[in-house]
């Protein structure tokens, strides 16, 4: 059975559990206390993931440690051509930089978020000007994609991974003090993934 | 008060609630299923709770905390979880702002002394909105300087791609506003929303970029 290493406020653990979700897939959780007692730092923890981060997924010998990882592996494996549209390379690359716009926004919106309610030490006001800058740009993306009758960041007529990497950083931006209201058509998405059967919650996040 | 564009009917998704800020006053938008659109005080009559978290049941809005909830229309609480049979005060009720559609988009007045709306083309088509980082005169200022036909305080014309362009401004904040942009056009308008976006963003990029 997959196992799965996380922290109950992660929004890259909760990434991967919202997939784990829509997939219908069963899996063991394996709680990990970020804070306050850092225990993904401690040795025991650092044998499984090296870079020390959260979560990790244990699949037989398969360990996966990077979000886009754990996402991109469960969809080929257990997502059909749904959400791993093997035969379509410019799909799969679409969805790649999807995979790398959410590591940018856990990089700020998501740091903002952490150092805030963690108080860890970091540069708020360049994380959440970035943060800006990625937030107008899905804005605009969606806001065409939405005047091409098409409801997720990758063209098409379902959401990928790209979609559930990106969501959590972004629905809870106002956690680290990164108001929403100036992204309408992100504001519009994020009621339609709240919307995809199968889809659950954590802290901070509410449902349809 | 005059009416001000705060959306474009298109933002008013099905089963949405759209937030806006208009003068410094925070506004829930939402548009029922019989087409209805509600502007409302973004904030919950029972504990303050912005009504923009709640959720559109279609006929009435549900505050995401305790889920009273507040009729279409009237903005009347007409249900309280925790009291299902008691009566409700008449009195519970979303504080509800003028709101008019018009030529595509969505006008708001803060109060009842409402001034008429500027005049729009019959067949417009909306485009992106563009929040920016200054304030609406600094704005106005800034699209008088360039060259754009004043038809208002707020309201300029311009020619782009063989199309009338009218971009309103919206005053949000007092350090904040959006442009709401209109093409006096009927089809095809996505090359021209295209090249709007693209051309509004490097306006915005050049105004934040100033001190
Ligand atoms: S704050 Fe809205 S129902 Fe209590």
């Amino acid at each position: 059975m997959i196992a799965l290493h996380d922290y109950d406020l992660s929004a890259e653990g909760y990434a991967v559990r919202l997939f784990l979700a829509l997939l219908g897939l069963d899996y063991r959780l394996l709680p990990v206390e970020f804070y306050p007692a850092r225990e993904h730092e401690g040795e025991e923890f650092r044998a499984l993931s090296p870079m020390a981060s959260l979560p990790v997924l244990v699949d037989g010998d398969l360990v996966l440690t990077e979000v886009a990882g754990i996402l991109s592996y469960l969809a080929a494996r257990h997502g059909g051509a749904d959400w791993y549209p093997a035969g379509d390379a410019a799909q799969l690359g679409r969805i790649g930089d999807g995979l790398a716009l959410s590591a940018r926004l856990a990089a700020t919106a998501g740091a903002v978020r952490l150092a805030d309610g963690m108080m860890l030490p970091l540069d708020g006001a360049a994380a959440r000007a970035e943060a800006k800058r990625l937030l107008r740009v899905i804005d605009e993306r969606l806001w065409f994609g939405e005047a091409a009758g098409d409801d997720w960041l990758c063209p098409g007529p379902r959401p990928s991974i790209a979609d559930i990497a990106c969501f959590p950083h972004i629905v809870l931006a106002e956690e680290g003090d990164i108001p929403l209201i100036d992204y309408p058509a992100i504001r519009r998405w994020l009621d339609r993934v709240r919307r995809l059967p199968g889809f659950v919650v954590m802290p901070g996040v509410f449902g349809a | 008060m005059s009416y001000h564009p705060v959306a474009s009917s298109r933002d008013l998704a099905g089963r949405h609630v759209f937030q806006a800020c208009l003068l410094g006053q925070d506004i829930a938008l939402w548009r029922a299923d019989d087409g209805t659109v509600n502007a409302w005080e973004n904030r919950c009559p029972h504990r303050g709770v912005r009504l923009s978290l709640g959720v559109n049941l279609g006929d009435r809005l549900m505050c995401r905390y305790h889920g009273w909830r507040y009729d279409s229309g009237s903005g009347a609480c007409s249900h309280i979880p925790a009291h299902p049979e008691g009566p409700i005060p008449a009195t519970l009720c979303a504080r509800r702002f003028p709101v008019i559609e018009a030529g595509g988009l969505v006008f708001v007045a803060l109060g009842d002394d409402t001034a008429a709306l500027p005049t729009l083309p019959e067949t417009a088509i909306p485009l992106r909105a563009l929040p920016v980082g200054r304030p609406a005169e600094a704005i106005a200022a800034a699209l008088a300087g360039a060259g754009l036909a004043a038809a208002g305080p707020l309201h300029f014309a311009e020619t782009q791609g063989g199309a009338t362009v009218h971009l309103l401004i919206q005053p949000a904040s007092g350090t904040t506003c959006v442009i709401h942009g209109l093409a006096d056009m009927s089809a095809e308008a996505l090359p021209l929303q295209r090249h709007m976006s693209r051309l509004m963003e490097s306006r915005r990029r050049a105004w934040e970029a100033r001190p």
